[in-house]
Order: structure tokens, then sequence, then C-alpha cells
């Protein structure tokens, strides 16, 4: 069975980062009967990674363990890294799926400090942890806009 | 071909290669159905790299789609945090995420 090659769609949106992510336009190929983009998913993930990174809205329990996942570490390790005692809270925030965490505006900062080391910036955009830090970022809400 | 294994699971071997070579290029795409249980169980891409990479081949699970003319593979694995998983997936020219079970007990 061979993959036939389709089209370019506009707002394309794709679930198989475990989240929705919306593509403006993207070319698309129908395999197995459904459309899925025809793209490569290691250059996907990096894509949503930076589109995290620099969101303006809360991180969702998916987003998170999408971010942890990416990052390499257990629960534990990013439960350490942030100055808990163990895996517990991570986990509890992970279960919220679609909806926001509910962790504090100063822990979410914290873990976009640890994306910035990972992606080894030397220089951490100081609006984007100002803005996490004052608490004034919306919920979670639709797709992750993703440029390709 | 026919692949051997042993009761804890010894990888089929060009079916595992054939799946990291596709991981490693970026090649894998996650079906709808795929996509909707990985949200229900909480799954993400990265966490399902990791249980195909790090899994093995469960051939006796294998199962031909008659519907669209190609085999299914069945890989069990552990995510990072030790959920046991099982991930069904094609290889059709990419590797398609078909279906995502777990956790196992």
């Amino acid at each position: 069975m061979k993959a036939r090659y389709n089209k370019v769609v506009k707002n394309f949106i794709y679930g198989g980062l475990g989240f929705p992510v919306i593509f403006r336009s993207v070319e698309v190929k129908e395999v197995m009967g459904e459309l899925v983009p025809n793209i490569n998913h290691r250059k996907l993930q990096d894509e949503a990674f930076l589109a995290l990174l620099s969101a303006n809205f809360k991180f969702s329990g998916a987003h998170l363990s999408f971010v942890r996942n990416y990052m390499g570490l257990k629960q534990e390790d990013l439960g350490l890294r942030l100055g808990l005692s163990g895996h517990s809270m991570v986990s509890k925030w992970e279960k919220k799926r679609a909806d926001a965490t509910g962790m504090s505006s100063a822990v979410e900062a914290g873990v976009r400090i640890l994306m910035y080391e990972y992606l080894n910036k030397s220089q951490i955009p100081t609006e984007t942890v100002i803005l996490v830090l004052s608490g004034d970022l919306d919920e979670p809400k639709g797709p992750v806009p993703i440029a390709a | 071909m026919f692949y051997m294994t042993t009761d804890d699971g010894v990888k089929s071997p060009e079916i595992m290669r054939q799946i990291r070579s596709l991981i490693g290029s970026g090649r894998i795409r996650v079906l709808k159905h795929a996509a909707s249980r990985m949200a229900l169980r909480c799954y993400t891409l990265p966490e399902i790299e990791q249980v195909l990479i790090g899994g093995f081949h469960e051939f006796e699970r294998d199962e031909y789609d008659q519907n669209h003319s190609v085999w299914t593979h069945a890989i069990r694995g552990s995510t990072r945090d030790g959920r046991e998983t099982r991930v069904v997936v094609a290889i059709v020219d990419e590797l398609l995420v078909v279906t995502v079970v777990g956790p196992l007990k």
C-alpha cells in the first residue's frame, strides 16, 4: 500500500503530539484513509517546543508532559529541578491533560527557564519571564500555532 | 520473514531496526485514532517514540489490516516514568502510529 500525495491545506489541526497544533498552511497526504501532515516530525517537535517556550498562555498538563519528555526528563527529575520534593506534583499537573496545570506563576517561569537552558540560549528574554511571573497569562485554549 | 522471540521479549531485529530508523529521520505520523487515545491516556509523542525505540516486538499480536492491506505491529515498552505501554504501528513508507494502549499492568 502506497501513500497518496495530496494537497496543501490551510488551518490543519493535528493531534499527533498529544495536544492539538494548528498549521496555517501544510502539505498533507492520504495514508490509511486519512490525511496526515507531510512534515518531518522531528522538526515539528522542535517547532512545538519553541512555540510553547514563548507562548503567552499557561501550560496545560499535556504541554508540560511534552516539554518534560522533549528535554528527556523523568517527572522526578523535573520536580527536583524545580525545587520540589519529587514527582508527585509534576504527575498531578500533567494529569490535568488539556486544562491548565494549576502550577504557580513562579514555577511555570522556572519551567520556561529550564527550557531556555535546554536550548543553550545565553540570554533569557526577560519579557517572557516577567509576563509569566506577573501571572498575566491566558488559560490554555485552542491548538498551539505552528508556522511550518 | 519469520522472527523468533523469547518469553522476556527478544527484539525482532528487522522491524525494530526499521522503526528506529524512521523515528530517527522524523518519518513518523500519528493517525487520528491514536491521537485521540494519546490525549485520553496522557501520552505525548516523545513518550511514544521512547516506547518504540526502547521496546520489543510482540509479534504474536501483529495483525493484517484487510481494509488497507497492511500489517500492523505491536511494540511494547516503557516510558521514562515507567508506564508500560503497547503501541500499534504500521509501516507504509513511513511509520504510522495506529493506536496506543496503556498503561499496562
